[in-house]
């Protein structure tokens, strides 16, 4: 079951990434798409153990930590990819006096 | 010697952060010596592992001491060691070149270190998960350089960037974890045993996982139909960075995906490259000839280039590896003088427009000598380097007559595109003056001049030397110097500039002007990304 929700939420993602006119929302789509990366990888940890992987003495049955470090990483990433994204639409926006792209396009045809 | 690898990536990143330090106390020159210094050194260590490298050796070293199937381990073979020098021999010039074209802020070189520090990471790393991480340090900082002069077309062109290089990253994590599911490890080693199991027991999910890693590197790749994002977003970056993103950025990617075909075994996809790629030059050519902008032309010209090169690698053979191999190396040479030499001429005049410059051969004596010689490398005439890796390209795709012949059209345009930019140094010139050019702009210029002359003239040398490297086992290079290739190469450039008197006529003028209109927007391509996705997905499956 949650295998095919996130399969729904990086399909949303890309939906929002493509089909939306207005750049803010192309860039939250962006994020859900990732999300869905992200909660993937979760998952792929979640099949084995149960207990939290601190290396102490007496804890068995760790789950895998991998994922899960990795996916902090790609968080942060993506964090950065945002706010550079933010960074060039809030330049757009100075520029265009707009935020759909379709009407960015209109206006830049003649370059 | 093993630590040099490490040093490679943290002498760029150190130099990066004394940059913006010594900004701090002065605006001007710390910044400059800093970036030349560090990279520079960079150079010196890959000289220095030269002859182990080419005596068969292979190094490797585990960051942080933490030891392989867990730890990140750096490995260079001869294909990283090659990549990694002409990376940074280019960069180094792109450099020189910086520090005279006019004075950047000490950001410019912060993030032109940083997309060193990626570059070098993804060339060296073993690790699939640490390239990912490597190539968003090479693709932000490529966002910001694009964006640099902050006018309206640079900003939209590394917006488009930014959003399908993103979708393509995503596309690139999803594959990564892919694999961490079939088989839990991350190293590029440990997956080659991974990917042979995966094959055998579920093959979709091995095609899935190979399509999503090469697609997500394929977008920064540039071949078609991953490349609309490449031509706004080389023609208006600054020209150092314009010349370091054709030369290197998608040269470095492209090995990415070599690499990652090689361990995955993934010969289906291997042998549909070739179609891909004489597409790709045969399609980017006949844009790049629509083109009136000086560094557009240019800029579809790399993606023609890249054609050339994921062509010959389709044909997976000894002779072919090499010859893609080679013509990466020269393509890096000879683009990046040709994108040099395009800012020489913009920074003289002011103008991107060929139509409406004339007459500059004898006002930039340098710059035309310069272009001249990186125009007929790319055309492939002797005795420039272009002609030895463009004979060994179509000597390979002996097999494929359609792929060759469509590679053959795409020389041919070439030829006419260049004639088009050659023509803006003849003729009569307005009589005003031009601005002076400082040495330490016209140097690189002529280093990368002799370099492909060099590389042209003693062809075993360069050829032999690549083919010792990358190929396992050894094998003959054969001739390029014979009659019959020389007289097809002046055949191409006869019918080249008589194509190019074509498009000069009010028949050609409407042909060309009508796909110069032809353009997807940004919804197209992130769209044409996932189709060519699902593409990619059914060919592999049903082939």
């Amino acid at each position: 079951m949650s295998f095919y929700l996130i399969i729904a939420i990086f399909i949303v993602g890309i939906w929002g990434l493509i089909a939306k006119d207005n750049l803010i929302k192309k860039i939250i789509g962006l994020n859900i798409l990732n999300s869905g990366v992200v909660l993937f990888f979760v998952y792929i940890g979640s099949f084995q153990g149960t207990t939290a992987p601190i290396m102490e003495k007496g804890i068995k049955d760790v789950v895998d930590p991998i994922p899960q470090a990795l996916m902090l990483t790609a968080i942060v990433i993506g964090i950065c990819l945002t706010a550079l994204a933010l960074a060039l639409v809030l330049k757009l926006y100075q520029k265009y006096k707009t935020l759909s792209i379709s009407q960015i396009e209109k206006m830049s045809k003649d370059e | 010697m093993n630590n040099i690898l490490i040093l490679l990536i943290v002498l760029p990143l150190l130099s990066s952060f004394l940059v913006l330090l010594a900004s701090f106390i002065s605006r001007s020159s710390p910044g400059k010596i800093f970036s030349l210094g560090g990279v520079a050194l960079s150079l010196g260590l890959l000289c220095l592992i030269a002859p182990a490298i080419f005596s068969g050796g292979t190094f490797s070293y585990s960051v942080g001491g933490w030891k392989g199937p867990l730890g990140i381990t750096l490995y260079m073979d001869g294909l990283a060691w090659l990549t990694s020098l002409i990376g940074t021999i280019i960069a180094l010039l792109a450099l020189i070149y910086t520090s005279g074209e006019k004075d950047y802020h000490p950001r410019f070189y912060f993030f032109f270190l940083l997309l060193i520090v990626g570059m070098q990471g993804v060339i060296l790393t073993d690790d699939i998960f640490n390239m990912f991480v490597f190539f968003e340090i090479l693709s932000i900082s490529t966002y910001v350089l694009v964006a640099y002069f902050q006018t309206e077309r640079a900003i939209r062109a590394s917006f488009d960037y930014l959003l399908l290089s993103s979708l393509g990253a995503a596309f690139f994590l999803l594959g990564i974890g892919l694999i961490y599911q079939a088989g839990g490890v991350l190293s590029l080693e440990g997956i080659r045993e991974v990917a042979i199991h995966l094959q055998k027991n579920s093959p979709s999910m091995f095609n899935l996982a190979v399509v999503c890693l090469v697609v997500g590197v394929g977008i920064k790749a540039a071949f078609i139909p991953l490349h609309t994002w490449l031509p706004n977003a080389h023609a208006y970056a600054p020209t150092p960075v314009s010349a370091l993103l054709s030369a290197v950025m998608i040269k470095v990617s492209f090995l990415s995906i070599w690499r990652i075909i090689n361990i995955f075994q993934a010969l289906t996809f291997q042998y549909l490259f070739i179609w891909i790629g004489a597409f790709t030059a045969f399609l980017a050519v006949i844009w790049a000839l629509a083109q009136t902008d000086i560094k557009k032309i240019l800029a579809y010209h790399s993606i023609s280039q890249m054609g050339f090169i994921v062509a010959s690698f389709g044909v997976a053979s000894s002779l072919s590896l090499t010859a893609s191999f080679f013509h990466i190396i020269n393509h890096s040479l000879f683009k990046s003088l040709l994108f040099l030499s395009a800012g020489l001429v913009i920074y003289t005049t002011g103008i991107r427009d060929v139509s409406k410059l004339s007459g500059l051969g004898r006002k930039m004596p340098l710059g035309f000598f310069a272009c001249l010689v990186g125009s007929l490398s790319i055309s492939g005439i002797p005795p420039f380097n272009g002609f030895v890796s463009k004979n060994l390209i179509s000597l390979s795709l002996k097999n494929y007559p359609v792929a060759a012949f469509l590679i053959l059209l795409a020389s041919v345009g070439t030829v006419a595109s260049f004639s088009k930019i050659m023509r803006i140094f003849v003729g009569s010139s307005a009589g005003d003056r031009i601005k002076k050019v400082p040495l330490s702009m016209t140097l690189p210029l002529l280093i990368l001049c002799a370099f492909c002359l060099a590389l042209g003239i003693f062809p075993s040398w360069g050829a032999g030397g690549i083919s010792r490297l990358i190929v396992p086992g050894s094998f003959s290079l054969p001739g390029v110097y014979t009659f019959w290739q020389v007289a097809v190469s002046i055949l191409i450039l006869a019918v080249g500039v008589l194509f190019y008197l074509f498009t000069l006529t009010s028949y050609g003028k409407r042909v060309f002007g009508y796909i110069r209109q032809m353009r997807s927007g940004l919804n197209n391509s992130l769209l044409l990304l996932i189709i060519s996705l699902i593409f990619f997905v059914i060919f592999i499956q049903l082939f």
